[in-house]
Order: structure tokens, then C-alpha cells, then sequence
């Protein structure tokens, strides 16, 4: 994904290896090596082979429990993850196209002003101290309470409108889910686009000025080219974030949930793994389904690397 | 008075535009912050009542002490103490682990430096989701679930910080650690004296984001301290969607999950700006 130019060019000035620099390298490499090796390689083996195996209440390795394919073929006929799958599918694609365009107008809107630039800032990066956990709290309990004291239906009263049962109903759960995400992660993203912002030239826009551009031209000719970078790193990170969202639906949609899964808003795949995985102890099938779903997502990321021709990046 | 056309330039209409729009925003975006204490400070009865109210005069103080030490439902001191030990454990071993292994990729000289670099970026392509199930089973066989080190440990080693600080030091100046060496530095002494003295800064964004990720984490603390004795604060405070707790209570203790880290947010907020900065730019 990133580039890895080791710095051959500057191996003239760079000092010689040595029995000592090899000690100290293994000694301060070491530490995240091995934190690496134990906590994401040997479960990454132990899930895989797990997967072929019926691993119902048992999580240890055992051959006369193979059973193949089983698990995948199991996962993959069960209708609660395809629903899992769609659910996921859903949220991502309401949620990163708002997150991008948004987040690059709240970009474009603090760094057009320079008077009070840092408290808007401040105000709109906030949420990203407020946790998933308490967000969906808020979402739930206050903002969109289903009873008629909850903020929107407060709103919704103003103009003689009947109170929504927000949380527990198809359409409307998804604007709970959503409008709590951008609210949790907008800032971020714009943070990300005004420091994007900052590193267009200046005498880019000067020249288009000069040259009779509006700024409607200038945008498109300009600023929006150059973001490109920008833009391909927060889709990624974006994509990746929403296809593996847990906490908000866990929260917001509580206990409701089985009643949902028929309306689309149901678990989103993480959930159906946690499910899978601890509810029936099922450490095989909630391997497999896991192993699934990070190849739908890698695939993902393939089509999106294709799409977006990654790696014209220029790194360093 | 009709001096002013002549004092100052008329505001243009797109700039009024321009901050009414940043005004409704940062409204918009600040409003869930005030109508959590607000609901927090207020009585039930007056929450749910059909009278809108905008805050309560008084606002009822007492459910701050309330929240805090004498709640039936859920003990989320306790849970803010958790809280406070994994994330200070994560940040302070997890920033640690990576700058030292950032450091040995940028500067100490070693042959195969770049499998050791590829390695290590590899382990970020695997989704967490893949890992979740399998590193609880790992945890489970070390014996490790329902403690704090099954709850900090596994969480601690991050490849991309360690790949930031590696960008980091690509760039730190050289002469400096040469001078070390001529003064008969280890690489090892050259680390701890030079390079991580002269990285307060990256030290410190990365430190405070690690910080928020840690204190804002759910799933893997829900997964592994499953023992109410070990609930962090947003195990905690989800909870309450079990419990009968009063309207008032819950919000009094979102309030208390999240001004920790408004206060972090404001004290630090020039480096966590640097740190995202940095974060998009090396990425």
C-alpha cells in the first residue's frame, strides 16, 4: 500500500552495519516484533486453521476435528450474513460519500475564513473526543428518543409533526446511525482536507486569478486535483471504518435489533462475527465468517485501487 | 451617526454568509455536548415532560457526587479508573515499543532492515475484524480473559505508529547522531540519549492519539473484561442500555466518560492537530 523506499540513495552517508548495530537493531526492533508476531501472526494462523475446523466450544487445535470447508459453506448459506453483508454494504455507502463531501466543505469553509479560523476549528473537531459508546447514548436517549421529549421530535413538534420512533424503525434508524457517525468523525476528516489545503501553493491561485479564473474554476482546476491524495486516504480510511463499525449499531440499536434485521438495518458484520463467535461459542464458523468478510473487504480494496489508480502517490 | 460608509468598507454579504454558516455549524456540532449535561443536571421528571425546558434553574449539582460514587446501576469510577490505567499502560508501551523499532528502521544500519520494514507493514493489512476472534482465543489460552493484561497487552504493538515514527526519523538530522557516535555512543545510547530527547513533539501527538483511541475502545475491553471489576468507562456507561437507570444518571455519566478527554482535547489540541497532520501526510 505505501511505498517502501529505504533510503538506498543515502547508503554512501549511511554508516556500516556492525555485530553492535545488529544487537541494537533486534534490541529496538524487538519489543514490536515480538508484540506483533504473538498478537496478530499466531492468531492469524490459529483463526485460519480453526476455520476448517468444527471448533464449537473448543478453541484448540485438533485434526480429527477438520471438517473443511464446512464452516465457509455454512456462513455463507446462512441469511443472516448476507444480511450482515448488506447492512455493512448500506451503512458504507450512505456514509463515506457524506463523509468525503462534507468533510471537504467544512475544510473549504474554516480555512476561507481567518478570524476565529481556530475556534471553528476547535468546535467542529471536538466530537472526535466523544467515544462511539456515548455518542449512540446521546443519539439514542436524547437527540433521537422515540418518545416525544427527544430533540428531533422536540423539532418535529414545532411544525405539528408526530414524533418518530427513531431507533426502532427502518428509514429512520439509518439517520440516527449515520448523522452519528459524521457527527464522531467529520472532524477528523476535515482536519485531514484543511492540512491538504495548506499545501497548495499559493501563486497557483494568485496565476488562476490572474488568468481571469473564478473560484468556482479554480476549485475544480486547482484545489480539487491536488487533494487527490488527500481524498484516496480518507476513502480508505473511511471504507475500512464503516465496513468494520460495531460500537454504534451495538449501542444504538440495543436489544431492538432481532425485531430489525428483516427491515435491512440489522447487525453489521462485525457483530454477526461476535455473534457467531461468543454468543454460540462457535470459534470455527465465527473464524470462517471473519476470513469472509476480510476478503469481501480486501477485494474492496482492490476494485478501489483499480478505480483510483493508487500508487502515483508521491511519498516522503 | 451615518459616518459609516465613510469609517470602514461594508462587510461583503458572502463573508456574513460565510460565518452565519460556520455559526450554524459549529451550533450544530457543539449542541449534543450541551444537551448532555444539560439532561444530565436536570430531573427526569422534567426531561420527559412535555414543557420543553432549556436548562434547569437550578441545575441539580447533586447528581455530579451522585453519578460518581453512589449509583445502584453501574460503578463507573471504578470504570473511569480502568479506564485511566489501560490508556495510560497503552499509550506509554505502544509509543514506546514504536519509536524504538521507528528509530531502528530509519537509522540503525542492519542488512535485512527492509523484510524486518515489510513485515511489519504487512501485519497492517490484516483487518482487525480477522484478528478479533482468533487474539481472543489466544487470550483465552493464555488464561489471560477477564484481566488487565488481556485487556492492554494485545492492544499495545501498532505497526503504524511505529511506520510514523520511522518517517519521522528518516528525517531527523544526522549530524547530531554522528556526534554520538564519535563520542562512543551504542545505537542503543544514541536512541535513548539523541533521538528520543529531540522527539518531544511527534512523541507527544502520537502519544495523545493513541491516548483517545485507547480511552474511546470498546469492543476488545467488552470481549475480554467480561468481570464488571474490569469494565472500563464505555463498557461502563454501555451498560446502562441494560439497566433501569434514570435518564438523568445516564448522561451524568456520558458527561463523566467524556470530559477527560475534552480536557486532553484542549490541553493538547495543537499537538493532536500536528499529529493528524502528520498522520494525512506521511499516511
Amino acid at each position: 500500500m505505501r511505498s517502501l523506499n529505504l533510503p538506498t540513495s543515502r547508503s554512501q552517508r549511511a554508516p556500516r552495519p556492525d555485530r553492535s548495530a545488529t544487537w541494537a537493531f533486534w534490541g529496538l526492533v524487538g519489543p514490536l516484533v515480538m508484540g506483533l508476531i504473538v498478537f496478530t501472526i499466531v492468531p492469524l494462523v490459529w483463526g485460519f486453521a480453526l476455520s476448517f475446523q468444527n471448533a464449537r466450544g473448543t478453541i484448540e487445535f485438533d485434526v480429527s476435528r477438520w471438517v473443511g470447508l464446512d464452516n465457509f459453506r455454512r456462513t455463507l448459506a446462512d441469511p443472516a450474513f448476507r444480511e450482515s453483508l448488506i447492512t455493512g454494504a448500506l451503512y458504507a455507502a450512505l456514509v463515506v460519500p457524506l463523509t468525503l463531501v462534507f468533510g471537504l466543505a467544512l475544510a473549504l469553509l474554516v480555512n476561507s475564513v481567518r478570524r476565529g479560523q481556530a475556534f471553528f476549528r476547535t468546535a467542529l473537531f471536538m466530537p472526535t473526543a466523544v467515544s462511539f459508546v456515548v455518542g449512540a447514548l446521546i443519539w439514542k436517549i436524547g437527540l433521537f428518543n422515540g418518545l416525544s421529549f427527544g430533540i428531533a421530535n422536540t423539532v418535529l413538534g414545532l411544525f405539528g409533526w408526530d414524533p418518530i420512533v427513531w431507533t426502532l424503525t427502518s428509514p429512520w434508524v439509518w439517520v440516527v446511525l449515520v448523522s452519528l457517525r459524521l457527527w464522531l468523525t467529520l472532524g477528523f476528516n476535515m482536519l485531514i482536507f484543511l492540512a491538504g489545503l495548506k499545501e497548495v501553493p499559493a501563486q497557483l491561485y494568485e496565476a488562476a486569478r490572474i488568468d481571469g479564473a473564478s473560484s468556482w474554476q479554480s476549485f475544480w482546476g486547482i484545489t480539487f486535483p491536488l487533494l487527490r491524495n488527500t481524498s484516496i486516504f480518507l476513502l480508505f480510511v473511511n471504507v475500512i471504518g464503516a465496513l468494520q463499525a460495531f460500537d454504534e449499531f451495538y449501542n444504538v440499536l440495543g436489544s431492538g435489533v432481532s425485531s430489525l434485521s428483516s427491515s435491512l438495518a440489522g447487525r453489521p458484520p462485525i457483530w454477526y462475527i461476535y455473534d457467531t463467535g461468543f454468543a454460540t461459542a462457535d470459534y470455527g464458523r465465527g473464524s470462517a465468517s471473519a476470513f469472509l468478510l476480510a476478503g469481501i473487504i480486501l477485494l474492496a480494496t482492490l476494485l478501489q485501487v483499480r478505480l483510483f489508480g493508487l500508487g502515483q502517490r508521491q511519498n516522503d | 451617526m451615518r459616518a459609516w460608509p465613510v469609517k470602514r468598507k461594508p462587510i461583503p454579504p458572502g463573508r456574513v454568509a460565510l460565518y452565519a454558516a460556520l455559526i450554524l455549524l459549529a451550533f450544530l456540532f457543539l449542541f449534543p455536548f450541551f444537551l448532555t449535561v444539560r439532561n444530565g443536571l436536570m430531573a427526569d421528571r422534567d426531561i420527559i415532560g412535555d414543557q420543553f425546558i432549556l436548562f434547569p434553574l437550578p441545575p441539580h449539582w447533586e447528581y455530579l457526587p451522585q453519578t460518581l460514587f453512589d449509583s445502584r446501576d453501574v460503578n463507573i469510577l471504578l470504570g473511569l479508573r480502568n479506564s485511566a490505567v489501560v490508556a495510560a499502560l497503552q499509550t506509554f508501551f505502544g509509543v514506546l515499543f514504536a519509536s524504538m523499532a521507528g528509530y531502528a528502521l530509519a537509522r540503525v544500519p542492519f542488512r535485512g532492515k527492509s523484510l524486518v520494514l515489510g513485515f511489519i507493514l504487512a501485519t497492517m493489512l490484516v483487518p482487525g475484524i480477522v484478528l478479533f476472534i482468533p487474539k481472543f482465543v489466544l487470550v483465552a489460552k493464555l488464561g489471560w480473559v477477564n484481566t488487565l493484561q488481556g485487556i492492554v497487552v494485545p492492544e499495545m504493538f501498532s505497526a503504524f505508529n511505529a511506520f510514523m515514527f520511522r518517517q519521522y526519523y528518516l528525517d531527523f538530522p544526522r549530524d547530531m547522531e554522528e556526534a554520538g557516535r564519535v563520542d562512543g555512543l551504542s545505537w542503543t545510547g544514541v536512541y535513548r540519549q539523541l533521538a528520543l530527547p529531540n522527539s518531544k513533539g511527534i512523541l507527544t501527538a502520537l502519544g495523545v492519539l493513541t491516548f483517545i483511541s485507547s480511552w474511546n475502545s470498546f469492543l476488545w475491553p467488552l470481549t475480554v473484561g467480561q468481570n464488571e471489576k474490569l469494565w472500563t468507562v464505555q463498557v461502563a456507561v454501555s451498560a446502562y442500555n441494560n439497566t433501569n437507570a434514570s435518564y438523568h444518571e445516564i448522561f451524568m455519566s456520558s458527561v463523566i466518560a467524556v470530559v477527560p478527554l475534552v480536557v486532553v482535547f484542549l490541553l493538547f489540541q495543537r499537538w493532536i492537530i500536528e499529529g493528524v497532520k502528520f498522520t494525512g501526510s506521511k499516511g
